[in-house]
């Protein structure tokens, strides 16, 4: 599948879910997906955020495919790593630079995403520089 | 308390369930507060201390009739000694940037303790790493008390400043401030009190107290943001160089030099915030309208039902038992982390905040993945503590199906 395939999917599942409750149960679920940093990478190098909680993340390209890793001790927040997870991960820097990010929205979950207090909106941003960097 | 909520457009705008438990972050503002600042705006707009037309000749005179509300309010000698900051934060940034300048030489020593916000750490580590002073801390005790003690044990002939909280904004400990400050006073050191926790909740006579600075916030006592108070012994204040140069802060400036202006116009650079100043004078004369021993006990009694009531939770542990607690009360749940706990309350309309609460070296010692806390304010009520707990169960049976365990036991 291509990140918008997957990204397409995410939105059709989760505005399939008609309560919160539902919604967050959906999102800690995909908490599993998340593949934990290896214990070199809980460094404040790593580190994205620790206002509410920490959040380390680390990717490494394996034949040009970005593998992520990340850890948080925070369900919700790891389960939305898992979505991040599920759509960019073994994906190429041109793949990930061609799409945008159009999901968070169309998902209604956006203040979730966005929220700069847990760290989240920053990873997307990290995602997203990393795969530049990669393509130069 | 119905009179009281009842002031507060907010809890008629918003469809329930709206808990509002977050107040030591922000207060609600009351509609006197609102209509004061909305009057400037539709009124009276001009700049003050300036211009000679009416309007601002009035404004400016009300600007300063607030400047003395807001003396008399705290029991200040006179209006000289109030001056008007962003909030906490620059009130104290004043301060240490100021006295940086003359008052403390290498090795000297300033005083904190654990239980301060940043804003009452940070300001000092910065200027003790220029001026190469050592910034020591007071520790905290497993129930959340600084001991006298220790303070006393610390205070060394170097020790200069001694910079404190009334109230903790995590744990909601009241620090004995008059024994505090007394013992400060005896060895000759400055004292500032942090009262952005207690503004709102204790009176406060800073005659009385005789500390050298108090500094607080309008927006934790129902004013608006981006306004607050320094308070200054004046022959202290007289001392200090400016914070902050430019504009409205001098008598005279020429090519070569600047005169600054007397009190408290010299802390004051810039054009100020002039409606934030009448919404202050606004909430300082919504808090006097009420009897603050009925408040005090309608906190207390709330407070205490609270406790009660998350003691009675098994998986709950309440952070602290100090001697004497405010309207704050923060706590783990066992197997949970406070984020998600936070964020599937918020869905349920309580407003509370997790994590560390500006207060990383507290939570260092607490507990590793930060706490929940909830503050209250008269507005509250029972129905809402029983709300919140009910669904704090909720959360927790949601969050709890999965096996994510983490230590939250508290070592305290």
């Amino acid at each position: 599948m291509t990140i918008s395939e997957k990204q397409d999917l995410f939105v059709k599942n989760i505005l399939a879910i008609t309560s919160w409750e539902e919604k967050f149960e959906f999102i800690m679920d995909k908490a599993d997906s998340v593949t934990d940093c290896p214990d070199d990478y809980r460094s404040a190098e790593y580190l994205v955020k620790e206002c509410q909680s920490k959040l380390w993340m680390a990717s490494v390209w394996k034949d040009h495919k970005l593998q992520l890793h990340f850890h948080s001790a925070t369900l919700i927040v790891r389960g939305l790593l898992g979505v991040f997870y599920e759509i960019y991960n073994n994906h190429t820097a041109t793949e990930i630079i061609n799409t945008d990010f159009q999901f968070i929205e169309q998902s209604e979950l956006s203040r979730l995403f966005s929220n700069r207090s847990i760290g989240i909106s920053a990873v997307l941003n990290r995602i997203y520089i990393e795969a530049k960097k990669e393509q130069h | 308390m119905n009179h009281f909520r009842e002031q507060f457009p907010i809890f008629n705008t918003i469809s329930d369930p709206f808990v509002y438990f977050d107040n030591a972050s922000t207060t609600q503002t009351p509609i006197t507060v609102i209509d004061a600042m909305s009057r400037y705006y539709t009124h009276d707009r001009s700049n003050v201390h300036r211009a000679l037309y009416p309007l601002s000749l009035n404004i400016s005179d009300r600007f300063e009739h607030a400047r003395s509300k807001v003396q008399q309010f705290i029991g200040a000698r006179c209006p000289q000694e109030i001056v008007f900051t962003k909030g906490t934060t620059e009130s104290i940034n004043l301060v240490a940037a100021s006295l940086s300048e003359n008052y403390f030489q290498e090795n000297d020593e300033i005083i904190v303790s654990l239980l301060e916000h940043h804003s009452n750490i940070v300001p000092w580590q910065v200027i003790a790493k220029r001026n190469k002073l050592n910034l020591r801390y007071l520790t905290v005790s497993e129930t959340g008390d600084l001991s006298m003690e220790e303070l006393e044990k610390l205070i060394s002939p170097r020790t200069k400043l001694v910079a404190v909280t009334h109230v903790s904004n995590s744990l909601g400990s009241v620090n004995p401030i008059h024994e505090i400050i007394q013992m400060v006073k005896k060895r000759n050191c400055l004292v500032l009190i942090d009262a952005a926790q207690s503004i709102a909740h204790i009176p406060i006579q800073v005659k009385e107290l005789n500390c050298d600075f108090l500094v607080f916030s309008g927006h934790k006592m129902y004013g608006p943001t981006g306004i607050g108070v320094l308070y200054g012994k004046e022959e202290i204040l007289r001392e200090m160089h400016p914070y902050q140069t430019g504009g409205n802060q001098i008598r005279s400036v020429d090519v070569q030099q600047t005169i600054f202006a007397d009190l408290p116009s010299r802390f004051e650079a810039g054009t100020p915030n002039i409606a934030g100043v009448l919404g202050l004078e606004a909430a300082v004369n919504f808090i006097t309208s009420y009897d603050p021993a009925e408040i005090i006990q309608y906190e207390y009694e709330l407070t205490n039902m609270l406790e009660s009531r998350l003691s009675e939770i098994p998986f709950v542990n309440i952070i602290g038992k100090p001697k004497h607690r405010s309207s704050i009360l923060s706590f783990t749940v066992e197997n949970c982390h406070p984020t998600d706990v936070a964020l599937l309350l918020g869905e349920k309309g309580i407003c509370l905040r997790s994590g560390y609460h500006c207060n990383e070296p507290l939570m260092n010692v607490l507990s590793s993945e930060g706490i929940i806390r909830v503050s209250l304010a008269p507005y509250n009520n029972a129905d809402e503590i029983r709300y919140f707990c009910e669904k704090l169960i909720w959360a927790r049976n949601l969050l709890h199906r999965n096996k994510n365990d983490i230590p939250s036991k508290s070592k305290i």
